[in-house]
């Protein structure tokens, strides 16, 4: 009689115990983007921030927190970063409740809806670069069409220099940054929108509620989750804004319009790496702490209620 | 032999032919390579375009060095000193740099060890007798030489002939002169003096003119830290010359609400009369093709009794250390201060040579005019700030100069600004 020998199976592991890899084999290749090109970078710069170095010398000197020291002691860094809170505080609530009526109003009509989503989404789409270069050309004091328009419909008196006054630079360059930003808000809110059950809608007309009603008691609180990533987002970008300011005022005039990544890159343009790769740093911290100080008050608050 | 059996033979031998030509053709190819020095380079000192039109000339003209030439150079003066500087300190560099602002650069790459010693080189060539005094200073670090002075650039005033010729002005070439023009001008109700400083580069370029026309040598010993900008009297009242541009009406009203590009527009289209700017502008000014003449002239010195004319600089040509063939690299460098090619360069690319050459009177008069003017006066350049001052107080002075023009600094307290600037930045290196 043949005999058949084979080596004892192996028990099978229990289903409590087993671990799929396949998950991780699919997000593996993200994950090691993710670790080349963000995480190695962040880390790569926190390093830097302990060092002296030109960008040249093959050599770089460790010098501890001294960069630190210098940053939080130069007003010129907390004068950007007061200019990137005042931005934060006008993201959160401008270019989010424009795009909220804008998704709204979209939502309510019927006919033209895909007209003036596309043309309200327009200006989002656009390069960074060229809204600014479009703003610099509307704010231009002598061939500008802000000026004149506002001479047109009879209020001369707010004519001015829109760039190169120290008192609204920051505020011109909010308004070319909100232009550019509203389209997003309106399309993450308006897909919101269409994810709430119409009998909702349906059952507070039948129970003869107004717009006013049917915006404050539906639509805003069954946008919960959609605002707390909606301004999420405007965190992450009021906190790292460059290129519209960069390109309309270049921080001034006379630091009037300064943000951390203006000063960032101005001193990675003096050759400071590591007081630059110091700034940086300092401004992940304080976005890190917004983004997720906001995000776990949302969540409290959720709970709680 | 039937016709199958005579096309598989041609076949055959067209097989036979055409690998004998790709083996050939690679015995050959290596032959022709070796015996070219192959140089890279990433800028002869001119725009893209011109680099490719001299890179040409020179292969054609050489047969042992051959140029391979790499567009890098295409981003703005901050960004390509990065460029260079990043290639080079991770040994991805090219094996020659021309034009590199040796002001703001040599120093930093010469203590990094990055760029090759051509003393022994530049007195060989015959150079050494073709250089200003001046400018060699530029190029010399401790007693060595590291570049030669290739191009230079150097600042004045461009003007409008027709708007003069209208008024019936005549070039001011003292300071009361130059103001009396202003007048003549506001009063016919133009703007004298153009002023773009959005964005900020010009603004510390524009305040430095006006100091040294003011300070002369002194206001180097300012930017190098000798001397406290507090105590620098010339300085003041050159900044206060500056300033009464704007106070007095005549530069174009808000001029931190529009950037460089924007106020030549300004010049282009008779709106403004003067603009205070360099060689480079020449080129901007040809494209433009504004329905004028313009002219140039140096701004009439604020203090009769300062030692320098204009403000410039001057690009050079650097070997990178680690390429060993130093004789092929510094054939396409000594090539370049050939008179013919600083001839040609002044007709066709408006750039001054930063050596002694005759200048042809046969090229484009404003050229001519500023080339003569800066030989004349080459010994009376007042360099770039960048060239003294460390880039990081550079940057921040040309914030602060905004702060004055728009009225948020009054000419004392600039200084004042830069001195705590200065002062904390050298109290911290």
């Amino acid at each position: 009689m043949a005999q058949s020998f084979s080596a004892p199976r192996k028990r099978a592991a229990s289903p409590r115990f087993r671990i799929d890899l396949m998950p991780y084999l699919f997000i593996l290749p993200a994950v090691v983007i993710y670790v080349i090109f963000n995480l190695g970078p962040v880390l790569a710069s926190f390093f830097l921030s302990f060092f002296r170095w030109d960008l040249l010398s093959p050599t770089t000197e460790f010098i501890g927190f001294k960069h630190y020291n210098f940053i939080l002691n130069d007003d010129r860094f907390w004068n950007a970063l007061s200019h990137n809170f005042i931005f934060l505080g006008l993201a959160v609530v401008i270019p989010v409740s424009m795009g909220l009526f804008l998704a709204v109003f979209i939502y309510e009509i019927r006919k033209g809806r895909v007209f003036f989503r596309a043309a309200l989404f327009l200006p989002a789409i656009f390069s960074g670069v060229v809204i600014a270069y479009v703003w610099k050309w509307i704010y231009h004091p002598f061939a500008g069409v802000l000026n004149p328009t506002l001479e047109l419909v009879g209020l001369g008196a707010f004519t001015q220099s829109w760039l190169g006054n120290p008192k609204i630079a920051l505020y011109s360059t909010f308004i070319a940054y909100t232009w550019a930003s509203f389209g997003y808000s309106m399309v993450i809110f308006l897909a919101g929108l269409q994810d709430i059950s119409t009998d909702i809608f349906d059952a507070a007309r039948v129970d003869g509620a107004n717009f006013r009603q049917k915006l404050f008691y539906i639509t805003i609180p069954c946008l919960y989750d959609v605002f707390t990533f909606v301004i999420t987002l405007r965190i992450f970008t009021a906190m790292g804004v460059f290129g519209v300011i960069y390109i309309l005022t270049g921080g001034g005039p006379f630091y009037a319009s300064d943000v951390i990544d203006i000063y960032v890159f101005r001193m990675i343009g003096n050759y400071e790496m590591g007081w630059a790769t110091a700034a940086a740093t300092v401004n992940t911290v304080v976005v890190v702490f917004l983004s997720t100080g906001f995000i776990k008050y949302r969540e409290w608050r959720s709970w709680s209620s | 032999m039937n016709k199958k059996h005579m096309a598989v033979k041609w076949r055959q031998l067209a097989l036979v032919v055409t690998v004998a030509l790709f083996l050939g053709a690679f015995a050959l190819a290596p032959a022709v390579a070796q015996d070219a020095t192959n140089i890279l380079v990433w800028s002869l000192g001119y725009s893209g375009d011109y680099n490719d039109v001299l890179v040409e000339r020179f292969n054609e003209a050489h047969e042992d060095v051959q140029i391979t030439y790499e567009d890098v150079l295409t981003g703005t003066f901050t960004e390509n000193n990065q460029k260079v500087r990043i290639a080079l300190e991770n040994e991805a560099g090219p094996h020659v740099l021309g034009g590199v602002d040796v002001g703001a650069n040599l120093r930093a790459l010469v203590s990094s060890g990055q760029v090759k010693d051509l003393t022994e080189y530049y007195r060989a060539s015959g150079l050494i007798d073709r250089i200003p005094p001046l400018l060699l200073s530029q190029v010399t670090v401790e007693g060595r030489i590291y570049a030669i002075p290739q191009n230079m650039e150097s600042v004045g005033i461009f003007y409008n002939k027709d708007v003069f010729a209208e008024l019936e002005l005549d070039v001011p070439t003292e300071w009361a002169e130059y103001i009396d023009v202003l007048e003549a001008v506001k009063d016919a109700g133009y703007y004298g003096y153009t002023m773009g400083l959005a964005g900020g580069w010009p603004s510390a370029l524009m305040a430095s003119m006006f100091m040294y026309s003011s300070a002369g040598t002194e206001y180097i010993d300012v930017l190098s830290g000798t001397q406290p900008w507090t105590d620098c009297d010339n300085c003041l009242d050159g900044m206060n010359a500056f300033y009464g541009m704007v106070e007095n009406g005549y530069a174009n009203p808000e001029p931190l609400g529009i950037d460089y590009d924007q106020s030549l527009d300004l010049f282009y289209q008779g709106i403004t009369v003067m603009v205070l700017n360099g060689p480079w502008f020449i080129d901007d000014a040809v494209a433009a093709e504004p329905d004028f003449e313009i002219g140039f002239f140096y701004l009439p010195p604020v203090n009769p009794a300062t030692d320098i004319k204009t403000l410039g600089g001057i690009g050079g040509s650097i070997i990178v250390a680690e390429y060993a063939d130093v004789d092929a690299a510094f054939k396409v460098v000594e090539w370049l201060t050939t008179e013919e090619v600083a001839v040609q360069a002044l007709r066709e690319a408006f750039v001054l040579p930063a050596f002694s050459i005759e200048v042809p009177e046969d090229i484009d008069p404003l050229t001519y005019q500023i080339a003569s003017e800066t030989a004349a006066n080459v010994d009376k350049i007042g360099f770039w700030p960048v060239t003294y001052l460390p880039p990081k107080v550079f940057g921040d002075m040309n914030q602060i100069v905004q702060g004055m023009i728009g009225g948020m600094l009054t000419p004392e307290e600039l200084l004042s600004e830069m001195q705590e600037t200065h002062s904390t930045y050298l109290a911290e290196n």
